[in-house]
């Protein structure tokens, strides 16, 4: 196992967010934390990433516990891909994947740092975007960005924040796919937020579901993605469909379909 | 019986027209002015006012104003209410004026109620403040008279004998204004014999700020005229515009005089303190470039206090620049002097109460007086 | 040999965006080698550039070329005059660009903060009440503006500190704090008598007259020492505008680094304005544009933006002083009427990026 997460806890002012989370993820492996708004998601992400401070519990990369390591040394291994990015400053898609490089600058520019952020550009198909204005491409395309920028920190870990959010219905598949293609290929750890329980699905060695800050699920997705789960943690019905070869959710929004339907199960 | 009808409607007609012939000021005055008294003038303002001789409740509200009558020898117990600003302004010369009432900061920030509330007959005041405030169009509908008069050089004896007039006082005006212009008359007859490479050079400025000098229209520049001076930057655009110090230095100015508006110290009546103007002084000569000056080679550079320059006393500024000027060419003139005879005289003041600094450095002077009540 | 391809390819690619950068900073110094001739040529005396060279000459070479009055003239008014100006102008440009920065807001200026506000009050407060905090008659007024212009960044650091320091917390802080002390002026102006009033506006408006060696001095190594902590928070910077939670994945500290980044800007900020009065825009304009022609990478922003900022008040000054010679119209002023046809343009151009 590469990445452990043990007993991490967390409060907002006195108001406990996340309680006593354990997961663990492994190499080339792609993990998905999904649950409804305010379960925690984008907490723990961002207590893994270190960008918040848990007030207990620990995270072990390969062994070694990453609260000692410095901040820089950090950014060396855990690639973070926020939601959306502040776009008020002019700056080409190449600065922009540039920033990912900061943990290993001090100044100057290496031929290697150059060399990284034109590759990563290529592996993202965004090469030939690479002197054009972040502010003026597209939402998938500006999602891109930002995924190549985490990429350019050629991080051990990917922890991405709602990858798909803003994205159409095609940009979204292209995303997790490419997603998926590199973290296989670089044998890296990934660790989304994601919302869209099928896309999680389609997308996902493991998939994890928070409940009001605690796990209260956790396997593979046939595993976790059933009616009664759903039920207890969002408390909406559905049916699950393996028509795809995966589990794929239906939700049931007339008391007559839950009714009528034989595959619900006996829920209250 | 037909002419009943008649007679209500004249008398009707009698009573309406005998309510609108009187008028509504009338009320508030215990008894309306006898035509004798009543006298029509032309005020500074080029407004014609038509007022009570010899009114005995009176609002000044310029600071000139009260020391004129006082040399017109009218009594300042008709002042029921003054400004604050003028109240300062010579409180050494006018203590008296601590005890009135108060109507504003100076004459374009007044409490119009206030001077209303107190029912003078008649406010002072300069041609400026009619312009910017209106002030006439507030209190006139009130039956209170409003007159301006203008202290500059050229109008001076015109508001002094309009004073004269207003207050039963032609022969002490007429009086007064001979003696003030006379003093002034003999500066300028000998000045008029200098020729233009004698005229001394000087370069004027106007406030506390530096390099901020006085052209034409400023007071200064008018002083430094009359003195036989040349200023240099009368031909500058704008009153008080700001000069690049380069320029001074090039021009090579004989003689900086300084006057600090805006300086906390002003020197003047019972302020004998050199300090200030000593410090001043040195800001001046010390400023980048002007070590090189022939004023500041010279040591004549000065400073003047506000108390001689305007109004009343701005003859004896005239004297003071003149001698500053040309030393020798006025080596009996004694501005010290005639401001003792304008004090003691006119002012019915102890001299020695109120002696001061007025210029710095005055180099015939002995020593600025010992009885000052602010060191 | 792919490998090396693609080297190639990457370097291209990167020195395209850095050639036209490095080409606008050496034509931004040319101009300003230029506009410092000029300036230096020009002015109410009749001093032209063959003089002010024999005057530089005599001073350093002991020769006799001109006149003692011509020597006083370059030396003590004109050179120093010139030197603030640049020295100022680089000075309010440089603490803006980082300001702007720090609060990733392109429309901030040095004076968000509060600090020209306050060290209006203190000279207030010295002019008016006669009273100070230090100093003698002399110095009372700058060394109370800058008293309360390092006063008024300390509040802010405290204010913004108890809610983590954020970048919108900072502007929050900073207006309050600028109101509070506008009020404070604002009362003081009105008990003031005419003759403070008029001290207190004059100190208001920026103006370089009167600049000397000494004040220059203590400017230059403000500055000087301030420019190097600056600089070497650049990728800091870089990282910052990307959101601070991004920043803070990138291993920046984001708290400290914007604590840095306010001292160094603001200490510049509150010795030019004790100098030389309020000048406005230059440190908003000057990072603007430098900005909309070389992009936002302070490596190349903040080393440039001094530049423009050098120019654009050295320019204005220049104009100011001779355009109706003798009298010299304020820098503060001349400043005022560039920079409101340049805000009403941006407004026009609205460029989405900007304003989103």
């Amino acid at each position: 196992m590469k990445l452990k997460v043990r007993g991490v806890q967390f409060s907002y002012r006195s108001e406990p967010v996340l309680k006593d989370v354990c997961l663990e993820v492994g190499e080339g492996e792609i993990v998905s934390l999904v649950g409804p708004n305010g379960s925690g998601k984008t907490t723990l992400l961002k207590c893994i990433g270190r960008i918040l401070k848990p007030t207990k519990g620990v995270i072990l990369l390969n062994g070694n516990e990453l609260g000692k390591v410095s901040s820089k040394e950090l950014a060396r291994i855990l690639g973070y891909v926020p939601q959306s990015s502040p776009g008020s400053f002019p700056l080409t898609v190449f600065e922009t994947v540039l920033l990912g490089r900061k943990p290993y600058i001090r100044w100057k520019l290496s031929r290697r740092d150059k060399e990284i952020v034109h590759n990563t550009l290529r592996l993202m198909e965004l090469d030939k975007l690479a002197l054009r204005m972040f502010g003026e491409l597209s939402g998938g395309e500006r999602q891109k960005v930002l995924i190549a920028r985490a990429l350019a920190q050629e991080p051990e870990v990917l922890l991405l924040d709602e990858p798909t959010s803003n994205l159409d219905l095609r940009h979204q598949i292209e995303v997790l796919q490419l997603i998926a293609d590199i973290v296989r290929e670089k044998r890296l750890s990934a660790i989304m937020a994601i919302h869209d329980l099928n896309l999680a699905s389609m997308f996902s060695d493991k998939i994890i579901m928070l409940k009001e800050g605690r796990i209260y699920a956790t396997g593979r997705g046939e595993e976790v993605l059933n009616p009664e789960n759903i039920w207890e943690v969002y408390g909406v019905r559905v049916t699950i469909s393996y028509d795809s070869g995966r589990p794929h959710i239906i939700p049931l929004n007339t008391k007559r379909e839950y009714e009528g339907n034989p595959a619900v199960g006996k829920g209250k | 019986m037909r002419y009943k009808g008649l007679g209500v409607i004249l008398l009707s007609a009698f009573v309406i027209l005998d309510a609108l012939l009187l008028e509504p000021g009338c009320a508030r005055k215990a008894s309306s002015p006898a035509p004798e008294e009543l006298i029509t003038i032309t005020d500074l303002a080029g407004r014609r006012v038509e007022l009570r001789q010899n009114p005995q409740r009176v609002v000044v509200l310029y600071s000139q104003i009260p020391i004129a009558m006082r040399c017109l020898n009218i009594s300042l117990d008709r002042i029921i209410g003054t400004d604050a600003f003028t109240i300062r302004q010579y409180s050494r010369l006018l203590p008296e004026l601590e005890e009135k009432e108060i109507v504003g900061r100076h004459f374009l920030d007044l409490d119009y109620e206030k001077i209303i509330d107190l029912e003078p007959e008649l406010v002072l005041t300069v041609p400026g403040a009619l312009k910017r405030t209106g002030i006439a169009e507030k209190l006139e509908p009130a039956g209170i008279k409003v007159v301006a008069l203008d202290f500059k050089i050229k109008s001076f004896r015109k508001s002094l004998e309009l004073l004269g007039k207003v207050f039963e006082r032609e022969e002490e005006a007429k009086e007064f204004a001979d003696f003030w212009f006379g003093k002034l008359e003999e500066v300028k007859r000998r000045a008029e014999e200098l020729s233009e490479e004698q005229k001394v050079r000087v370069y004027p400025e106007g406030t506390q700020r530096p390099y901020v000098t006085a052209s034409k229209g400023h007071t200064l520049d008018e002083i430094i005229t009359l003195a036989g001076g040349v200023n240099i930057s009368a031909g500058l655009k704008g009153r008080s515009p700001e000069v690049d110090p380069e320029w001074v230095v090039e021009r090579d100015p004989d003689v900086i005089l300084k006057y600090p508006m805006g300086a906390k110290y002003q020197g003047g009546f019972g302020k004998a303190d050199v300090g200030p103007f000593e410090e001043m002084r040195k800001e001046i000569m010390e400023r980048p470039g002007f070590d090189r000056i022939k004023a500041v080679r010279e040591g004549r550079v000065y400073i003047l206090s506000r108390d001689i320059l305007g109004g009343v006393f701005e003859n004896v500024g005239v004297c003071y620049v003149a001698k500053i000027l040309y030393p020798d060419l006025f080596k009996d003139l004694d501005p010290e002097a005639y401001l003792e005879e304008m004090v003691e005289s006119h002012l019915g003041l102890d001299f020695e109460e109120v002696r001061g600094v007025f210029v710095h450095p005055c180099p015939w002077i002995g020593h600025y007086g010992g009885k000052a009540r602010n060191g | 040999m792919e490998e090396r391809l693609e080297t190639a390819e990457a370097e291209e690619i990167y020195s395209r965006l850095t050639a036209r950068k490095a080409l606008f900073i050496l034509a931004a110094l040319g101009g300003l080698v230029a506009l410092i001739l000029a300036a230096a040529s020009l002015g109410s005396a009749k001093v032209g550039m063959g003089e002010v060279a024999g005057a530089i000459g005599e001073r350093l070479f002991h020769l006799d070329l001109v006149s003692d009055k011509v020597e006083t003239i370059v030396w003590d008014i004109r050179l120093p005059r010139i030197v603030l100006g640049m020295l100022a102008g680089a000075g309010l440009a440089i603490s803006g660009t980082a300001m702007q920065g720090i609060m990733r807001n392109p429309l901030v200026s040095p004076y968000t903060i509060g600090i020209a506000s306050a060290a209006a009050f203190g000279a207030s407060v010295a002019i008016v009440l006669g009273a100070g905090l230090i100093g003698g008659e002399k110095y009372i007024v700058i060394i109370n503006a800058f008293i309360f212009a390092l006063l008024d960044a300390a509040l802010v650091y405290g204010l913004a500190r108890i809610r983590g320091m954020g970048s919108e917390t900072l502007i929050l802080a900073g207006i309050a704090l600028m109101y509070l002390f506008s009020a404070g002026t604002s009362v003081l102006q009105y008990i003031a008598t005419e003759e403070e009033l008029h001290a207190v506006v004059h100190w208001l408006f920026g103006s370089l007259t009167g600049a000397r060696w000494e004040n220059v001095l203590v400017v230059l190594i403000v500055l000087a020492a301030c420019l190097p902590p600056l600089m070497r928070h650049s990728w800091d910077l870089n990282a910052m505008l990307a959101g601070d939670e991004t920043a803070a994945a990138l291993g920046v500290n984001v708290e400290r680094v914007r604590t840095l980044i306010l001292i160094f800007s603001t200490l510049p900020v509150a010795t030019i304005i004790c100098f030389t009065g309020i000048i406005g825009f230059v440190g908003l304009v000057a990072p603007h544009i430098t900005r909309m022609l070389i992009g936002a990478d302070h490596r190349f922003l903040l080393p440039s933006s001094p530049i423009l900022g050098a120019l654009f008040l050295l320019g204005a000054d220049t104009l100011g002083r001779t355009a109706f010679q003798p009298a010299v119209i304020p820098v503060g002023v001349v400043v005022s009427f560039i920079g409101v046809p340049f805000f009403l343009y941006l407004i026009l151009r609205e460029r989405r990026e900007y304003f989103r």
